[in-house]
């Protein structure tokens, strides 16, 4: 599991990449928060997230709601179909917006 | 062939993380899609992170069991937890807020359960909370074929696979995430376990305890009280990560044993079992046999340490003096020593020692202390310097080799019965105690010379006293002084200066005894740590009136 930030016109991107399990959470949790909300409006991009499931939303529930906080917004982009799929089972999707790519979450902001 | 995946652990976040790597394991070998294993795991994660959170209290130690079975294209994911009643799918789903703000943190689990699987069911039972789920697979699954590490089991060596796969039919393969029991003494079995990887520890006297068999990979346990009905003789423990071919009695019974070549394989692996006990019996037995001859020597020895200490009562027949002296050896066999020897008719010399170490080697050491002091030549009156020559020459003698580098400390006395000189000798030993006349006890503090047997060559400055009439006098060792009570204190010099202060007069017998049993008072239950010796000398009230003190039986 790792985790790398860039910028995607001019919007921070905070990349997730292999499996958010129990321990692939443990070795990005702190790393992902820091990066998440190091400043207001980010991109999650999750097209290289192999795994999700309820500890892994936890972590991107919290810092949406410390994006809001600050103020500023956490958009997620490119889940494949099946965590898509847990997202919408879950109802995050309706909360946290959820775009098919992050050129697509750029535009939104 | 129909396999049952199952994994065993304390409810726990080990657990979480243990259950991940066990589902993607078994998505592997049951040959699941890569949807359809999404599914599963996104649940297991949910089952086992509830458990973790919700149940590990009340599951005191008891373990909880997942397990995955697929049947016509259906996977039933079924947890048992011994936990409080709990039933998730009661619990009425929270509904999604209006604002993301209000969203709980980790409250949508239950729709995961529910939007994922295709059917659920909860039931409690034998104390058990037990909820499945069921999947209707995607993706096509071809049956599994054998475990990893099948082909690695004694049992089933040279056995043709198309044999034993018939045989075994439906099989459970369990992981066990923690150290855990199998199997209690006395409990009834119902299976045999094939180790397939990892170990299982049989305890034959108390679990978890120093003193068991390892039954390793390749190995099987539970095969004896299967075939022969009987409640298991031990305790059988897996160890954390262990993965074990559980088969159920009969099965085993009727089909596993009927497959040619595993009775025959069972059995030798009995035999070599048997064998590697008879060798653990054999080799306890002879220790144990070597231990008690052991102790049996320790008691001989101690037995002739006592025999070297002179006989009581000391100097029955010469009635210008009164000496008693004791010693409780720390071990079997001490190093301290105490002696009373007549040099001359009018001169004696007495001596308290102890020597560094304890056990056989402080004792063998004593032994040659004590020879060389009673080769003193006797009979002819010592001179001025005798003491000092004396010591002197039985320092350079246990200078002599002596490779363990031992050495005592002693406190030496010479004393003219008539005139009640007493010449003495500190060799690095704690001071003795005085009470000349009526007067109270002081130490005997100077001069101090170093012990004996440590350097060659070194010269010994005497100290003299006169010794009044009714004089006692107090030599002890350390052990007295250094009696520990329970918390670690000393008894200590003031502590004993002022006991044997409030002592009143009387035999030295009684100032003996009573030095004795204050040493042991202090210590209380705490272990004794070192020799306690004391030697107690008095001189009789009236000069020639010796007639009057009799010296008591001990």
């Amino acid at each position: 599991m790792t985790v790398s930030v860039d910028e995607i016109r001019g919007i921070r991107r905070v990349s997730l990449s292999g499996r958010l399990d129990a321990d692939g959470l443990r070795s990005v949790e702190d790393d992902f928060r820091a990066a998440a909300t190091a400043e207001p409006n980010v991109i999650v991009d999750l097209s290289a997230v192999d795994f999700l499931a309820s500890m892994g939303i936890r972590m991107l529930v919290a810092a949406s709601q410390e994006q809001e906080q600050l103020g500023g917004k956490l958009r997620l982009a490119g889940p494949d179909e099946l965590t898509m799929r847990i997202l919408k089972t879950t109802g995050i999707d309706q909360l946290v917006p959820v775009h098919a790519t992050a050129d697509e979450a750029a535009s939104a902001f | 062939m129909i396999r049952r995946e199952l994994l065993t652990g304390l409810p726990g976040p080990a657990l979480v993380s243990a259950a991940s790597r066990w589902s993607q394991r078994f998505g592997q070998e049951l040959g699941l899609g890569h949807a359809d294993l999404y599914r599963v795991e996104v649940c297991v994660e949910e089952l086992t992170t509830n458990l973790a959170k919700y149940g590990g209290e009340g599951c005191a130690g008891r373990p909880a069991h997942l397990s995955v079975e697929v049947h016509d294209q259906r996977l039933r994911l079924e947890l048992v937890d011994a936990c409080a009643p709990f039933d998730p799918l009661a619990v009425e789903p929270a509904p999604l807020p209006a604002a993301l703000s209000d969203l709980a943190l980790g409250g949508r689990g239950i729709q995961l359960l529910l939007g994922l699987s295709e059917d659920r069911h909860y039931e409690y039972r034998d104390g058990c909370n037990r909820l499945t789920l069921v999947f209707d697979l995607e993706q096509p699954v071809t049956p599994p074929g054998p475990p990893d590490g099948l082909a690695e089991v004694a049992a089933f060596r040279d056995v043709p696979a198309a044999a034993l796969d018939e045989a075994l039919g439906a099989l459970t393969v369990q992981d066990v995430a923690d150290d855990l029991p199998l199997l209690e003494r006395g409990d009834a079995n119902h299976s045999v376990y094939f180790v397939l990887a990892g170990a299982v520890r049989v305890y034959l006297d108390r679990p978890g305890g120093e003193d068991f068999t390892e039954i390793g990979a390749g190995e099987c346990i539970g095969e004896m009280s299967v075939i022969d009905e009987l409640p298991a003789s031990a305790h059988v423990h897996a160890t954390a990560g262990t993965r074990l071919l559980v088969v159920d009695a009969p099965t085993f019974l009727a089909r596993v044993l009927a497959v040619p070549g595993v009775a025959r394989n069972l059995m030798s692996a009995q035999a070599a079992r048997t064998r590697r006990n008879d060798r653990v019996t054999i080799e306890r037995t002879r220790r144990l046999m070597a231990m008690e001859q052991a102790q049996r020597e320790m008691e001989l020895a101690h037995d002739i340490q006592a025999s070297l200490l002179p006989a009581e009562p000391l100097l029955p027949e010469d009635h210008r003096l009164e000496c008693a002296g004791r010693m409780y050896p720390a071990r079997e066999v001490g190093g301290d020593f105490y002696d009373v020897i007549h040099l001359d008719d009018h001169h004696l010399l007495f001596v308290v020692a102890d020597v560094c170490g304890k056990g056989l080697p402080a004792a063998l050491f004593m032994v040659r202390a004590i020879a060389a002091l009673r080769a003193q030549p006797r009979g002819t009156p010592p001179s001025e310097d005798h003491l000092s020559a004396l010591v002197a020459s039985l320092n350079d003698q246990l200078c002599e080799r002596n490779p363990a580098l031992q050495y005592l400390t002693a406190f030496f006395g010479l004393l003219d019965l008539r005139t009640r000189q007493l010449r003495y000798v500190n060799a690095g030993h704690p001071p003795a105690l005085l009470a000349r006349g009526d007067a109270p006890f002081v130490s005997l503090e100077d001069p101090v010379n170093p012990p004996v047997g440590m350097v060659p060559g070194l010269g010994y400055r005497p100290g003299e006293v006169r010794l009044e009439p009714g004089s006692r006098l107090l030599l002890y060792t350390d052990g007295v002084t250094e009696a520990e009570d329970e918390s670690g204190g000393m008894l200590g010099e003031e502590r004993l200066l002022a006991h044997c202060r409030s002592l009143t007069a009387g035999p030295s017998t009684d100032l003996a005894d009573a030095v004795l049993s204050a040493a042991r008072e202090f210590a209380g239950g705490a272990v004794q740590s070192d020799d306690i010796t004391v030697l107690a000398v008095r001189c009789p009230s009236e000069p020639d009136a010796g007639e009057s003190v009799t010296p008591e039986a001990p």
